[in-house]
Order: C-alpha cells, then sequence, then structure tokens
C-alpha cells in the first residue's frame, strides 16, 4: 500500500498518497546477464587481497574502530557537524505534517540534481483553490524532506508538471558560482613564473640553438 | 574534470572543462570516548560458510539447525571480523569457482519489467569530447516550462580555461540569460544524439543555462533521461493482477536507498 504524506498550507490540511515514478516505469530498463563458457549464469563476488578468499554478496560489513583500536558500536555513535557541534535529530516526514510556506524561483530548483520522483496523489479530492491557483500560477515549494528521519534531511520540492499532476522531487544540492577571467579551471600543474635573469632578458635571440 | 568541445550559436567551438558541483553537509561520527573513529571494511561471512556450503556439508535444513546450534560452523573465528583491503570484483559460477571469460548480454525490459529483447552488451561511445563538438540545436524552453516537463538528475558547471574560452563561454552565457530559456544541445551531426560522457555510461539530453552578473558568468549543462510524467496505465491483463517479473506490482511508493533520505546513517 502506498504511503501517505500530510502536507498543510494556510491551515488546511492535504493529504496525499506517494507513487514513485523513475526512467524505469516510464520507458523501461536494462539489465545486465552475465555467462560463463557454458551458458550458466555468474553473479558477482569479491576477491580478498589474499587471491583465493572469495566473499559473497553481503558477505562484508562496515565497522568503526575508535582511536585506542577497539570495536565502537554504530547505536553510541553521535552525529556532529563539520565543527564538532552535535546534530540535532530530526524526525520522518511522514510523521507529521509538512508545511508548505516557503516558495522558491525556478533558478533554485535548477540548482539541485533530482534523485526521486514522487507523483503525488491526494486523498480528499481536489485542491484547496487557493493551493491550486499558486500552484497553477507556478509556484514552487521547497521544504526538507527526510524518509526515516535522523540527523539530515535532503531538499524536496513540490510543484505541478506540465501533465497536471503534482509532484514531489528530492534531490541534492550544487553550488553554482558565477566565475571571472581570474578563475579558469586549472590544466595540470600550474608552473610559478620566474623572471628571467637580466642578461638572459636583454640577450640577442639565439639562433644557433634551434 | 571533464573536458568538453562544445559549439555556440555561431557554430564555434571550443574544448572547455566541465565541473561537478554536488555538495553535501560534512556528518561525522564521534565516539563515546570524544575520538573519532576510523571505518573499517570487514570481513563477515565467505563463500566456503554460506547457506550452499552448509548444505552440501550437512544436508536437510533440521541438521544444519543442530549443526549451527552446537558448533557455529557457519562462522570462522579466526578470520570473521578480520579489515579487508584490495578488494576486487569476480564473477562466480553456480558452483562459486572464479570465472574468467564471460560473455554479457543486456537484458531490454519494458515499463512492467518483462523481458522484450536480449542482445550482446552494447556500448554507447563517449561523444562530449569527440572530433564533433556538442551543437545548439536551436531548441529552446523556457525554465519554467523545463522544470514541469523533465527531471534534472544532474547538473555540471562549464568553466573557461584560458582567456580565449572565457570571451567564448561568457557570451555563450549572455546569450542564454538574455532568453531565461534552456537551449538543447546534442552530440554528433546536428546534435541529435544524446550525451554520452564516457564509454558506455548513461546517455542523456544536455540543456544549457547561462546566468551573468556583469563579468561573471555561470554556463550550466542540466542532464536529463527521463520525462516528468507519470507512466501509461496497465494494459487490462495487468491491471487484473498480473505481477511484473521482479514479482511486485511495480507501482506504490519505493523507498530510496541512498541519500540521506534512504540513508543507513539517518
Amino acid at each position: 500500500m502506498a504511503r501517505t504524506l500530510q502536507f498543510i498550507h494556510a491551515g488546511r490540511p492535504l493529504a496525499c498518497a506517494i507513487e514513485k515514478v523513475d526512467r524505469g516505469r516510464l520507458y523501461g530498463s536494462r539489465s545486465l546477464e552475465t555467462l560463463d563458457g557454458q551458458g550458466q549464469p555468474c553473479s558477482l563476488a569479491t576477491l580478498a587481497a589474499d587471491g583465493h578468499t572469495l566473499i559473497p554478496m553481503g558477505g562484508t560489513a562496515i565497522g568503526h574502530i575508535g582511536p585506542d583500536g577497539r570495536w565502537i558500536d554504530t547505536d553510541v555513535l553521535t552525529a556532529v557537524d563539520g565543527e564538532g557541534a552535535p546534530l540535532p535529530r530530526i524526525p520522518s516526514s511522514f510523521d507529521g505534517p509538512i508545511p508548505l510556506e516557503q516558495t522558491v524561483a525556478v533558478d533554485r530548483l535548477l540548482e539541485h540534481s533530482i534523485r526521486l520522483t514522487y507523483a503525488l496523489l491526494p486523498l480528499e479530492g481536489p485542491l484547496d483553490a487557493e493551493l491550486a491557483g499558486a500552484l497553477d500560477s507556478g509556484a514552487i515549494y521547497s521544504f526538507p524532506f527526510s524518509w526515516r528521519g535522523g540527523v539530515a534531511s535532503d531538499p524536496a520540492f513540490l510543484l505541478r508538471g506540465e501533465d497536471g499532476t503534482l509532484w514531489l522531487l528530492i534531490g541534492d544540492a550544487n553550488r553554482v558560482r558565477l566565475v571571472g577571467l581570474e578563475q579558469a579551471a586549472r590544466c595540470g600543474v600550474e608552473m610559478e613564473e620566474e623572471p628571467l635573469p637580466a642578461e638572459e632578458a636583454e640577450a640577442e635571440l639565439d639562433f644557433r640553438m634551434l | 574534470m571533464p573536458e568538453i568541445n562544445l559549439s555556440d550559436s555561431r557554430k564555434r567551438d571550443a574544448v572547455v572543462k566541465a565541473v561537478g558541483l554536488r555538495v553535501r553537509e560534512p556528518i561525522r561520527w564521534l565516539g563515546p570516548d570524544g575520538g573519532y573513529p576510523t571505518t573499517h571494511r570487514i570481513l563477515r561471512s565467505t563463500v566456503d560458510h554460506d547457506l550452499d556450503a552448509l548444505e552440501s556439508r550437512f544436508g536437510e535444513p533440521e541438521a544444519i539447525a543442530r549443526a549451527l546450534v552446537e558448533g557455529d560452523p557457519e562462522v570462522d573465528t579466526e578470520r570473521f571480523g578480520q579489515s579487508l583491503w584490495f578488494l576486487s570484483r569476480v564473477f562466480i559460477d553456480p558452483a562459486e569457482k572464479p570465472v574468467f571469460q564471460v560473455q554479457q548480454n543486456e537484458l531490454v525490459r519494458d515499463p512492467r519489467g518483462m523481458v522484450i529483447e536480449r542482445r550482446p552488451l552494447q556500448r554507447a561511445e563517449a561523444n562530449t569530447n569527440g572530433a564533433i563538438p556538442l551543437a545548439w540545436t536551436g531548441r529552446r524552453i523556457a525554465k519554467a516550462e523545463a522544470v514541469r516537463r523533465y527531471i534534472f538528475s544532474d547538473l555540471l558547471q562549464i568553466v573557461h580555461i584560458n582567456g580565449l574560452t572565457y570571451d567564448f563561454l561568457h557570451g555563450m552565457a549572455s546569450e542564454l540569460a538574455a532568453s531565461d530559456s534552456l537551449m538543447l544541445v546534442g552530440g554528433g551531426k546536428g546534435g541529435r544524439d544524446p550525451l554520452v560522457f564516457r564509454r558506455g555510461s548513461l546517455p542523456y539530453r544536455g540543456f544549457l543555462e547561462g546566468r551573468v552578473e556583469g563579468d561573471r558568468y555561470a554556463l550550466l549543462l542540466h542532464l536529463s533521461n527521463a520525462e516528468l510524467k507519470r507512466p501509461d496505465p496497465p494494459p487490462p491483463a495487468f491491471s487484473q493482477g498480473v505481477v511484473s517479473a521482479d514479482g511486485g506490482d511495480g507501482a506504490g511508493a519505493a523507498e530510496p536507498t541512498s541519500g540521506a533520505t534512504g540513508g543507513a546513517a539517518s
């Protein structure tokens, strides 16, 4: 059964079922089939550095080792930001209504790489007139979204698509910066330019060396 | 930083750079003693200890269960838990032996998950830095319309490498900024082909956007491989309970698997 997201706009609630839409559901998909010399299907495994230990799918795990070399359980770790400040826990976006308060310009949406796309299917009839009017006139609502809750959220956008469907787009932020002439991309190792010695700078061009 | 061979509206072309712009807020994990732990990949199991190996050794599930209780045959206490480095990926056959020569086929599935074609693997050649520059197709689309029609799944910024290419790219950005629209760019003659950055990588449709403030500019290449639309409804046979090849009904809310929205750390 599809999960339901609750939104709130101008004090009025909006409940929507969500339906994931991706490239595979629109156009189909491609996958790889790998066969050995006898035509038997092959699967991927991991080979350890000793050259003979084969590790099946799921045969490795990630562990945390403290500075003293001891194992640390994941549930005693604390998430902190780049400066070391603890990050607050945020609830799942399914736990409560998401306020539709902040709108953004098209350029702001274009600065994001969209990773997940969900069609929103209103459960209680048509949208209220105010929200429908805003969406029809091009409003794009922005809010943080977290599927399970935790310490991080993703930027998300709600808008009406060209086909009239209400969409939830979840993405990653990109940092767009305007660049000037002096900010050329580096190509290879930059060489410091050393001034020529005075006698070389003033010398005649030496064509004998050519 | 990949190079890209790009032409402008006057069909002048130059090789410039494309840079990724993705940013993620750094999250670090602090241990109970105030130190920052390091992350290690560790060994959890080998093919000699998986279910297939236990079945061939003990036979019936009841016998396996008894053996698990009595002697932990699924665990190699000498090795499991050791840190792993320099791992390689290999193909194994159904007998879990490494395979050294493989043939790869591509299975093409329709939107319902049914295999409609099996063909030898074809890898599209890269075309973003070849002899033929990426071309302006002349097809403009207003930004407000584009975000409601396409899913832009990646973004690159095109940057100059010297004074000449600065003028070239600044001119393109100015032209696009004035029109408040995106320009479709494509590979091959006439710019009809999708963009392929590396051999065999996903093909994308590319849309250029320009932003300008005085002498500074941003020329952005938006990449899309899907439209923002709902799938066509399945034919009646499928809506009456026929499931897709992967066993699911292919619809409904699917939980994401990456990023903060679906990350294990969340």
